[in-house]
């Protein structure tokens, strides 16, 4: 047995089979009533959207949409995406995910200290080096004139190279 | 033919042509037979529904039940499956 009920196009209401009228229009559409109070009001070509018992009036004025409204927000939920990226495969992604937040805070701390030793390092070196520079052209006084000649004349010929 | 004398929907009938538009293959004045296909009384359906149409409106066929003419103007109803006007079904717009 089929049971499909249809809606009745004036107020929205359920037809069950055998009951309701249908009345089809010289442009071929068909209209389906519940009962002969629907049929007539259509006829008399009163608006279901006016009556305040039709279903078309109760969506426009939004009655009964909070409680529909509540119930979709209960389904959604937020979905983590579970997708890899380039430059970071799936496994490093979760695992990262997965790690808690007193392990990333001590890893942050970590790398932080290696960047200040780097930097310490790096200008420590630097340091040395001008002292040893300038003590090594305080050394080389009498070389120095060729040394410092000579270093301009790097300097210059790089120049010069540029220019062309 | 019915003994009632009335015609319901998917119902032939014989009729006189009146009018005619143009130069069609029916004059005015021919006895014709013709087959219900829209009505405004409404004709129950097997299901227990009603069915009505805006007009009132019949097609031209011969008496093998065949339509005379090429084409057929507007919705025609359930009923003519039965009758077996499959021609009918076949040239309508729409068949509701």
């Amino acid at each position: 047995m089929v049971l499909k009920t249809e809606v009745c196009r004036f107020s929205g209401g359920k037809i069950y089979p055998g009951r309701g009228i249908r009345f089809i229009r010289a442009d071929s559409q068909v209209f389906l009533f519940i009962n002969s109070k629907c049929k007539r009001y259509f006829h008399n070509r009163l608006k279901p959207s006016k009556l305040t018992w039709t279903a078309l009036y109760r969506k426009q004025h939004k009655k009964d949409i909070h409680a529909e409204t509540v119930k979709r927000r209960r389904k959604t939920t937020t979905k983590t995406y579970s997708r890899s990226i380039v430059g970071a495969s799936l496994e490093v992604i979760q695992k990262k995910r997965s790690e808690k937040t007193e392990v990333r805070a001590a890893a942050r701390e970590a790398a932080l200290r290696e960047i200040k030793e780097r930097i310490k390092k790096t200008k420590d070196e630097k340091r040395a080096k001008k002292v040893e520079a300038v003590s090594k052209s305080a050394k080389a006084v009498p070389k120095g004139a060729m040394g410092k000649g000579a270093m301009p004349k790097g300097p210059k010929l790089g120049g010069g190279g540029g220019k062309r | 033919m019915n003994k009632t004398r009335l015609a319901r929907l998917g119902d032939t009938i014989i009729a006189s042509v009146k009018e005619v538009v143009g130069r069609g293959k029916v004059k005015k004045g021919e006895v014709v037979y013709c087959v219900v296909v829209r009505a405004r009384m409404p004709r129950a359906r097997s299901d227990g529904s009603e069915v009505r149409f805006d007009d009132n409106a019949a097609v031209i066929i011969n008496k093998q039940g065949e339509p005379i003419g090429t084409r057929i103007m507007g919705p025609v109803c359930h009923e003519l499956r039965r009758r077996k006007m499959v021609k009918v079904l076949s040239l309508a717009e729409h068949v509701a």
